[in-house]
């Protein structure tokens, strides 16, 4: 649980609050705003540069009112991330920022394919200055490039084939299939697959021989192949 | 069977795909499980948008974590929450007239000699014909079947129109129907039974109102 939850609301006082609110209880709508109002003015903040403030809070606003409004406490889901959700939309959609957003996203596509090309290339996070010269932009545009994305992905997410977004069934698939591993096999598939290391790499780290990586690497992979196929460890039993 | 090169290639990908937003939240929270943090670390050590994505949650936690509420956020609330219904009707209000534009936009394009067909004997029926938004936020797709029932299907991203009211009229055919959220999307599906299919098919007018 964070620290924002502690201090000043909680998911199920949230849900809490969100149905007394839809049940007519106008007083509990005070005290989400008061317990979301921080987040508000977060996010709003950040499109300030380009736009008028009253404007933009006043946006900000009526999407929580909407969230508070359209959430589905029968869901299970959480009221902060919806609202989040909801308040960035708007915000990004404001006529205040709609009048900039030609500007804003101009350089996009060029950062976004960089950035892509250049972490398989680097197997590490590429540099301001690496995607500047990559893109021909200033440090500075390419900056504000990922300032934009990150505050507002919802565009670039959602259109076919721009960002590719994990798909949650594949990392649940994986992540249930690696805790079947030992801790040894675990930390090889980490390392080769996740990190990127060499076997050679793991081989230096773990004090083994390269090729006993391969094997174990490959021994790995036969486990994972026979835990997702419904066989189970191929080894159980021997 | 997912065969070896399968779980290989899904764990050689893994770490290139950008996190969901989910999985950030729950990664700055610590609710991931050992190898969704490891894949989360993975990736994050690789993208500088993810990075970032995340940097803006944190900044969030700790703005909310220090955030004193001032007079001056207690009288807008006081303001806000006195008066949300006319600021909320007018909202609803901007909202209609933006879904209308784009209504509008689909009439136009519908009326023009009822299109030459965009695609046959597609997966879903015998007849397609679609009609996107410049800005692809608004879709209108019509699907025929076999028995040559007609679907009209509208579709959009913004996601703020769910629950508004789409009266559909289409010769002498009328249905309403309510625009529901699916995942990132809202819908509504009108059917036109075969029997009901006017000859004229640019005797069509939709209108749009606010289910409250």
């Amino acid at each position: 649980m964070t620290k924002r939850r502690k201090r000043f609301s909680c998911a199920e006082a949230d849900v809490e609050l969100v149905e007394r609110y839809q049940s007519g209880d106008e007083r509990a709508l005070s005290v989400l705003l008061e317990a979301h109002y921080g987040l508000i003015k977060y996010w709003a903040r950040k499109v300030l540069a380009w736009a008028d403030r009253e404007e933009i809070m006043a946006e900000a606003n009526i999407a929580f009112f909407e969230s508070v409004r359209d959430f589905n406490v029968s869901e299970g889901s959480d009221f902060h991330s919806h609202a989040r959700d909801l308040i960035r939309r708007a915000i990004y959609k404001s006529p205040e920022v709609r009048r900039v957003r030609r500007n804003l996203y101009k350089n996009h596509r060029r950062v976004v394919e960089a950035q892509e090309r250049l972490m398989e290339k680097l197997n590490r996070r590429p540099t301001l200055e690496e995607l500047s010269e990559d893109t021909g932009l200033s440090v500075n545009q390419v900056n504000t490039a990922i300032n934009v994305i990150a505050a507002f992905p919802f565009p670039l997410e959602e259109a076919d084939g721009y960002l590719t977004i994990e798909d949650p069934s594949v990392s649940h698939l994986i992540s249930e299939a690696v805790k079947e591993l030992d801790s040894e096999d675990s930390n090889i598939i980490f390392r080769y697959y996740f990190y990127g290391q060499t076997d050679r790499e793991i081989g230096e780290a773990v004090s083994k021989s390269k090729g006993a990586i391969t094997m174990a690497r490959g021994r790995a992979i036969k486990k994972l192949r026979a835990i997702i196929s419904g066989e189970g460890d191929p080894h159980d039993g021997d | 069977m997912m065969g070896t090169e399968d779980i290989e290639q899904l764990l050689e990908r893994a770490r290139f795909k950008h996190l969901s937003e989910s999985t950030l939240v729950s990664y700055n929270d610590n609710q991931l499980d050992e190898v969704g943090q490891a894949l989360a670390d993975a990736h994050l050590r690789l993208c500088l948008i993810c990075e970032r994505r995340l940097t803006f949650l944190k900044e969030e936690s700790e703005a909310l974590e220090s955030y004193k509420i001032t007079d001056e956020d207690k009288a807008s609330i006081k303001k806000l929450v006195g008066q949300p219904q006319p600021k909320l009707e007018e909202y609803i209000s901007a909202e209609l007239e933006r879904l209308n534009s784009y209504v509008q936009e689909v009439l136009a394009a519908w009326r023009l000699p009822y299109r030459k067909l965009a695609m046959r004997g597609g997966p879903e029926g015998n007849e397609s014909w679609e009609i996107q938004s410049k800005d692809k936020v608004f879709t209108v797709r019509t699907v025929s079947n076999k028995r040559e029932d007609l679907t009209v299907q509208f579709s959009s991203t913004e996601l703020r129109w769910e629950g508004f009211q789409i009266h559909f009229k289409l010769g002498s055919f009328h249905k309403d129907v309510a625009l529901s959220r699916k995942g990132n999307r809202v819908t509504a599906k009108v059917v036109i039974p075969k029997q009901e299919r006017p000859k004229k098919m640019r005797d069509i007018s939709i209108k749009v109102t606010s289910d409250s």
